[in-house]
């Protein structure tokens, strides 16, 4: 299901394209509009997407009531295997051809193969590992309790989409949602690789993906949602640590959130019906820049840093053009 | 290649459950130590306010702010 109307304005919204919204309309031009994807995914997204798998899969094995023992290895030897590269099958030339005898249609061969290499000094293959093993004992004795949702099944890598205002969709996929005494939270895991502290969990307040996903529990829930539980891990050469923090958020804070993002919806919804009817992309999407710098730099700086003639140049040499980010797809 | 670094370079289907035991037992070994440690240092670099105080009362305050 696409998240775009048939006017090619988008009208299913997640944290991600939301974030990209906030931050610079160039830049979500690029990746939502246009779908100019990086070469290759940046180490932290492929290195965090795969210890917050790892968290989501053991936390639903405990669920299913398997014991945390063999959870845990069942995780290790998931994510020992995810990090696994195998060779590609000669046979059927990788293409996963039915009937392969060499690959059984999978386009990999089932022996053989070499570790992912992640290129980082920290987050590495054997980190990775460390990290799961250490968070699962480091919160032994979690008093948070994965919540069970009315058909049964535990809240753990919940995928959530429903229709908000003006025929605007808000979805997105919650890690697990947990009662803590008598209150229910989202949690989400996040990695760093600097020191945790009160000010490193501040730039959540106020951070879109953590308003939405606790307005979003409210209605998955229909129980009132305090905020969001942020596990956070700080990967170091040497050791892995782990802080947690309730990021809260009062209903008149959502409700704050909740206008200014439909107002953000609107804007770029209009931008984009204005480019389909013929206002020049510099106009419609221009770009911002005050966000060039954030975190480590903008992956598009190199191309807005130069003359608008040459940038198409610096899209195609450094992007692809890709599947563009669809906030509708299931994980 | 130690007995860690061949299991990291195994292929993980051929891993049985008791090395993939290994691999825990090992990071288990390794965060009981930096815990040790960690405790160890917040110990050693902590002062308690009597030891900050004689601490301060053992400098020369006012010869370094008078230099500022």
């Amino acid at each position: 299901m696409d998240s775009f109307d048939t006017h090619g304005a988008q009208y299913a919204w997640d944290a991600t394209s939301i974030k990209l919204a906030e931050e610079c309309m160039r830049k979500y031009y690029y990746r939502m509009i246009e779908g100019w994807q990086p070469h290759q995914k940046g180490v932290d997204l492929v290195w965090g997407g795969l210890y917050a798998s790892a968290l989501e899969h053991f936390h639903k094995a405990l669920a299913r009531g398997i014991a945390r023992e063999d959870a845990l290895r069942e995780v290790v030897r998931a994510t020992l295997e995810a990090t696994w590269q195998r060779l590609a099958c000669a046979k059927c030339q990788g293409r996963g051809d039915e009937g392969c005898e060499a690959c059984n249609g999978t386009g990999t061969l089932p022996h053989g193969g070499s570790p992912v290499e992640f290129l980082h000094n920290a987050k590495t293959r054997e980190n990775l590992i460390r990290t799961i093993i250490w968070y699962v004992d480091h919160f032994e004795d979690d008093p948070l309790e994965t919540v069970y949702l009315a058909d049964g099944k535990p809240a753990v890598e919940l995928s959530f989409s429903f229709e908000v205002d003006d025929g605007i969709v808000f979805c997105g996929h919650i890690d697990r949602l947990v009662k803590y005494g008598d209150d229910y939270y989202p949690t989400d895991q996040k990695t760093t690789g600097t020191t945790i502290s009160p000010t490193w969990f501040a730039q959540f307040s106020p951070d879109s993906q953590m308003s939405m996903y606790t307005f979003a529990t409210k209605i998955i829930l229909d129980q009132p949602a305090k905020g969001i539980i942020v596990d956070a891990a700080q990967i170091a050469v040497g050791f892995s640590k782990f802080e947690r923090s309730f990021i809260n958020r009062t209903q008149s804070e959502l409700d704050e959130w909740y206008e200014e993002t439909l107002t953000l919806i609107a804007r770029v919804r209009n931008a984009t019906l204005s480019l389909a009817e013929g206002m020049p992309m510099e106009k419609a999407f221009p770009r911002n820049p005050s966000a060039c710098g954030h975190y480590r730099g903008c992956e598009f700086r190199d191309v807005c840093g130069h003359a608008p003639e040459l940038r198409d140049n610096y899209l195609r040499a450094g992007f692809r053009k890709g599947e563009r980010w669809n906030p509708l797809k299931k994980r | 290649m130690s007995d860690l670094a061949q299991l990291f370079s195994t292929d993980p289907l051929s891993l049985s459950d008791q090395d993939l035991d290994k691999i825990i037992e090992y990071m288990r070994k390794s965060r009981h130590q930096f815990n040790l440690g960690d405790r160890k240092a917040k110990t050693t670099t902590k002062k308690s306010p009597e030891e900050a105080k004689s601490l301060l009362a053992a400098l020369d305050v006012k010869d370094v702010l008078g230099g500022l």
